[in-house]
């Protein structure tokens, strides 16, 4: 599923952050990286959707987290 | 000449360090060939000089930007003599990427572990010895925002120069994990690569909790989609009027000049029989013309105070996420909010808030749309002036068709410059952090703010100066013409 559609408090890991080289340059020295482990802290409508990962609380925007392809775990 | 170069990723307190050590002594220029600031500046420690570098702001080296390529030739060149890498200490694992990225170039470096203020207070402990041991550099555990600790990172950075470290360790890359094109699964495989490496330096050296982030009731409330928007406006608004306090006495005795010092000047003048033109370059060119200055300066001081503290506690960056959605309309993110509320105070003040912006295309298509905003004083002069000639509710539609043609004008100069200034496929979205809430270091502040103000006294009496002379020296104006023209944007300020 997409980053975008997970919903808030729910935990996942990211399994694929597309080809486009500047994106994942941003993204990686972020935080960001395929594999890492993150929770959605908030997903509102409209409005970037807040990450947290690596002790870091992300604000990335939507079109972007439409990119990114996660999987969801539980528990 | 010692030359020392500070690296460090946006959020590390990298200019805070930059500018606590050389104060005034800076220089802001351009890199040879490239529209990217360079800023240098010197300090002197016992009885020696060093050039101080700030480094442009990006967050890894790997090339993809004018910033960081500069940054990347500026180290490999062997033109600095010491590297300051500053991370944050609050999020070591994260910001250590930047160390990472450095760790393949050999040059002499320390470790400073800036904002541990705010990692202590989160009861996080750092083994400074232990990461200095693996490291082999020198790791100085650091808090910049409250200008204490500035002798013995000067004292560190004299001893480093004589005898000097690097890095005895580096993260292994190179290894291409087959996916995707080349370049991409490289660019992967050694993020992860960084990563890896840095979770073994930190191993024993601090400990991440994997606990879950709670939004804190505030937070939930100010990141909501409508209530958090009318918080954030409301809570710029309070600024404003901050700022305005701010900045009223030093106007109000700015205003006092002209009408104190202009007679008595005149009259001693004449008094000693000096030309008449004479005489009114003194008692009224340049008892104005400071006037005018001190009024500007002191417009800058104010929103800088208020923007300065707004943004060291956290709140800008929670500002920017709620308006990213309607920034990037107009080909911006969310960050542009910083400069274009700024700007509705002063428009110089916003037009220097740009700095903020990832690259030089976004730096000045926001600086154009921060010309369509208007600013305090002509918030104050719209319905003054249309109240002169229009009744109640013609006065109110006028300010609303203003206010109106203000959105097209910003829409219309997104739609002409946009494009070319940031390409479609170089648009990036918002990625940015929410820093925690952090305590405000008020003499930090006041300090910056005295900096950027005083700049702009300097700039502002040289064009004042030009101007003036101008209008004064047009020979069907009165005097009290060029005078009148400049004390408008100030003037009805000063009356509220």
């Amino acid at each position: 599923m997409k980053l975008s559609e997970m919903k808030a408090s729910s935990h996942g890991t990211v399994s694929s952050l597309g080809r486009d080289e500047r994106f994942l340059n941003r993204i990686t020295s972020i935080g960001l990286t395929e594999g890492a482990r993150f929770q959605v802290v908030k997903n509102d409508r409209k409005m970037p959707v807040l990450v947290y990962v690596r002790e870091t609380l992300l604000a990335l925007n939507r079109k972007d987290c439409e990119k990114i392809e996660v999987m969801e775990v539980r528990g | 000449m010692n030359c020392v170069a500070l690296l460090g990723q946006p959020n590390s307190g990298k200019s805070t360090v930059f500018n606590q050590l050389t104060g005034s002594r800076q220089h802001v220029g351009n890199w040879p060939g490239k529209t990217v600031e360079k800023k240098d500046g010197t300090y002197s420690y016992n009885n020696a000089k060093y050039t101080l570098v700030d480094l442009p702001g990006s967050y890894g080296l790997s090339g993809n930007s004018d910033e960081e390529i500069i940054t990347e030739k500026f180290i490999k060149g062997g033109e600095a003599d010491l590297v300051c890498v500053l991370v944050d200490a609050s999020q070591l694992e994260r910001s250590m990427y930047m160390l990472a990225d450095f760790a393949g170039m050999d040059v002499p470096a320390i470790l400073i572990l800036n904002m541990m203020d705010v990692a202590t207070g989160q009861g996080k402990k750092i083994d400074d010895k232990l990461l200095s041991e693996r490291l082999g550099i020198p790791v100085l555990p650091f808090t910049a925002a409250d200008g204490k600790g500035f002798e013995g990172l000067k004292a560190l950075i004299e001893k480093e120069l004589k005898t000097p470290h690097k890095l005895i360790t580096a993260p292994e890359l190179g290894q291409a994990n087959g996916s995707g094109s080349a370049d991409s699964g490289k660019m992967l495989s050694d993020g992860n690569a960084k990563y890896a490496w840095i979770s073994e330096v930190l191993e024993n050296v601090t400990k991440t909790s994997g606990e879950d982030y709670k939004l804190s009731k505030f937070d939930n409330v100010l990141l909501g989609p409508f209530w958090g928007k009318v918080a954030t406006i409301g809570i710029i608004l309070v600024g404003f009027l901050a700022a305005m306090l701010i900045m009223s006495p030093f106007m109000s005795v700015a205003s006092m000049l002209p009408k104190l010092l202009g007679a008595p000047i005149a009259n001693f003048l004449t008094g000693l029989h000096v030309h008449p033109w004479l005489v009114s370059v003194f008692s009224l060119l340049i008892p104005n013309t400071i006037y005018f200055c001190i009024s500007m300066a002191a417009f800058v001081f104010g929103v800088n105070i208020v923007f300065g503290f707004l943004e060291e506690i956290g709140f800008l960056a929670r500002a920017a996420y709620q308006f990213d959605g309607a920034l990037s309309k107009l080909g911006l993110q969310g960050k542009a909010v910083a400069p274009i509320l700024m700007g509705m105070g002063c428009t110089i003040g916003g037009a220097s808030g740009t700095r903020v912006m990832d690259n030089w295309g976004q730096k000045m298509l926001t600086m154009m749309v921060v010309w369509a905003v208007p600013c305090a004083s002509i918030w104050s002069v719209m319905p003054v002036i249309s109240g002169m000639f229009f009744p109640a509710w013609g006065t109110a539609l006028v300010c609303l068709g203003i206010v109106a043609y203000i959105f097209v004008l910003m829409f219309v100069v997104s739609r002409v410059f946009g494009k070319k200034l940031v390409p479609e496929d170089s648009r990036s979205g918002m990625i940015m952090e929410l820093p925690p809430y952090h305590k405000a270091h008020w003499k930090y502040i006041i300090k910056e703010a005295w900096i950027k103000c005083f700049d702009m006294f300097k700039r502002a009496l040289k064009t004042v100066t030009l101007v003036s002379v101008i209008f004064w020296r047009f020979p069907s104006a009165p005097p009290e013409m060029w005078r009148a023209v400049f004390c408008i944007r100030s003037e009805p300020l000063l009356n509220l």
